[in-house]
């Protein structure tokens, strides 16, 4: 068996450089942190309010040209200090002229424009804006997050764009997995367990949509449409998009979730202000939850429901002593709306987040942020969790950041 | 057991597989001699229009960077991949080399009129107007003919005194750059 095996690796060590050409570029980016939140929940799995330090990070991008028209593309990440891996995104990507680019395999979900511009190294702030955590998972939320970090999705997407007089054109559709549960009657049937022994139920968590995570087959056949437009001037640093997103979310195909969003940025490079509103309407059966599992709780006493959030960041780069060294200032402000009803939900939220980002060398830069939240819907919040949370929870995080 | 067993036995041949191929990928380097990608924006595409006659007789293949200010973050490392089986990346004009300005070419690089902000295995830089700092070593030529004795085996500024021979003094580069 051993001489087999020798002799394999000996075949592959002669065949393989002699295989079409093909070339493999890496590159990658990671940052640590340390965070601190006040005033945080304490639920049954851990306090949030407890302190942090982890490598929150560290991603290689693996790009192998096949041929002039094909390249392999993968982004491999190791997140929480190693302990999730995943794929964020790994396709084919077939590129028959410059302006057309076909993806098959599992991409990023071409909705609005924070998902494809998520890595630290590319972002002003760590925190991420509410249009990606509750509309689209870009960062789960969830303290039990187990999944990868970002939305990606399995399929097939066609992007075509087109250089003009005046500026660039981008349009993209693409068919996909979409969002899902595999709870037919309730989207949002996720729970949060307070540590005080608030009952189970009692909190609504509706904190975000849901990515299908489980595998590569569809919860029901009705694949997710999403399409995107975007459009880049020329003349002054001004792009802006309309996304729009549709699919059934339950394992009967019958229920969908329809988003549509729009985002525009203003990148001078001294000066930059981003935006992204978003919504999403929901349709969703009231009654008991399947399983048995939990009593019937507010998570489905109502039916179809809209959510909403937005962000609008500006950075400035106060003091730029080389082009790729300088000192950036940052504010960003986000609203989540989650519309409930029916209970209490931590997670119908105002933000406010300021931070400074200094750029010491060019491949590598310390940020420090702060964050304000204010819960807005806090005057429902059953008496146990009142008298534990404040509505106004505090967060603060330095961290490293770094690419290559 | 018996199954988990034969399983857990095959498994390090596949990995070796994957290992190689990555290695033997790595290590093979498609390149067609004379071969060029140049990179412009259609904001600078006087500047190409007015060099590009200059290279007639080779394979160019033209991509436009603003195609990158609306695509994700791994779009530029994938130009750039596909640039690196070309003999050349010809980055022209300001605006190209600055969206570019991060981007590690492996193979070389030659800036018309670009920003001293290029990456590669070698970077010659041909200006008009003196923009690339102070990096790498300067020449000035009128025309071609001066190109007889400069020096192309390392990073080189070369800054052309008579706009009007910049595709010439291209052309002469080039032809210097492949011997």
């Amino acid at each position: 068996m051993r001489a087999k095996r020798l002799s394999a690796f000996l075949l592959c060590a002669l065949i393989l450089p002699a295989t079409p050409a093909a070339e493999l570029n890496w590159s990658g980016y990671g940052n640590a942190h340390y965070m601190k939140m006040k005033g945080g929940p304490e639920l049954a799995e851990m306090d949030l309010s407890d302190s942090q330090i982890q490598l929150r990070e560290f991603t290689l991008f693996l790009d192998v040209v096949i041929s002039d028209t094909l390249t392999i593309s993968s982004e491999i990440e190791m997140a929480r200090n190693g302990s999730v891996v995943s794929l964020n995104y790994g396709y084919a990507l077939w590129q028959p002229r410059d302006w057309l680019n076909v993806r098959i395999g599992k991409f990023l979900v071409p909705f609005l424009k924070y998902n494809e511009e998520k890595p630290s190294f590319r972002q002003s702030l760590m925190s991420s804006p509410f249009t990606a955590t509750v509309l689209a998972p870009v960062i789960n939320p969830n303290a039990q997050i187990a999944q990868g970090i970002g939305w990606s999705d399995y399929g097939v997407s066609i992007e075509g764009i087109w250089a003009g007089e005046t500026g660039v054109l981008s349009g993209t559709l693409a068919v996909i997995t979409g969002l899902a549960n595999s709870d037919p009657a309730a989207l949002d049937s996720n729970t949060v367990n307070f540590a005080d022994g608030t009952p189970p139920g009692a909190i609504r968590p509706r904190d975000g949509l849901i990515q299908n995570e489980a595998g590569t087959r569809d919860n029901n056949d009705d694949k997710a449409i999403v399409a995107r437009v975007l459009y880049q001037l020329y003349s002054i640093p001004l792009g802006f998009g309309l996304s729009r997103y549709q699919g059934s979310w339950d394992p009967n195909g019958m229920l969908d979730i329809t988003m549509t969003g729009v985002n525009a940025e203003l990148r001078y490079p001294r000066l930059e202000i981003k935006m992204e509103w978003g919504t999403a309407d929901i349709e969703q059966s009231p009654g008991a939850l399947p399983d048995g599992a939990l009593p019937v709780t507010p998570n489905v006493s109502t039916t179809s429901y809209t959510m909403e959030a937005w962000f609008v960041e500006a950075g400035w780069k106060f003091k730029q002593y080389r082009e790729d060294l300088w000192v950036k200032l940052i504010g960003r402000r986000d609203e989540a709306d989650t519309n409930d009803q029916a209970a209490f939900t931590p997670f119908d939220r105002t933000r406010s987040t300021l931070g400074i980002e200094w750029q010491y060398e060019k491949n590598s830069r310390l940020r420090y942020e702060h964050q304000w939240t204010r819960i807005r819907d806090f005057g429902r919040a059953p008496s146990a969790v009142a008298d534990s949370l404040t509505d106004s929870p505090s967060m603060h995080m330095a961290s490293l950041i770094f690419w290559f | 057991m018996k199954n988990a067993s034969s399983s857990r036995r095959r498994r390090p041949t596949l990995v070796s597989l994957l290992v190689l191929a990555l290695i033997a990928a790595a290590a093979s380097v498609p390149v067609s001699a004379g071969e060029f990608m140049t990179l412009y924006s259609m904001k600078d595409r006087k500047i190409w229009n007015s060099v590009k006659g200059s290279l007639a007789g080779h394979t160019v293949h033209e991509y436009k960077v603003d195609l990158l200010a609306v695509a994700d973050y791994s779009a530029k490392q994938k130009v750039v991949a596909k640039a690196d089986q070309y003999d050349y990346a010809l980055v022209i004009g300001p605006r190209a080399s600055t969206i570019l300005h991060d981007a590690k070419f492996g193979t070389v690089v030659v800036g018309v009129e670009a920003k001293a902000s290029l990456s590669g295995n070698k970077v010659v830089y041909l200006v008009t107007a003196g923009m690339p700092d102070g990096s790498a070593s300067k020449v000035s030529v009128a025309d071609a003919a001066e190109l007889g004795s400069t020096d192309l085996s390392k990073n080189t500024q070369i800054t052309v005194t008579d706009a009007q021979n910049l595709g010439p003094i291209l052309a002469g580069v080039i032809e210097r750059l492949a011997k």
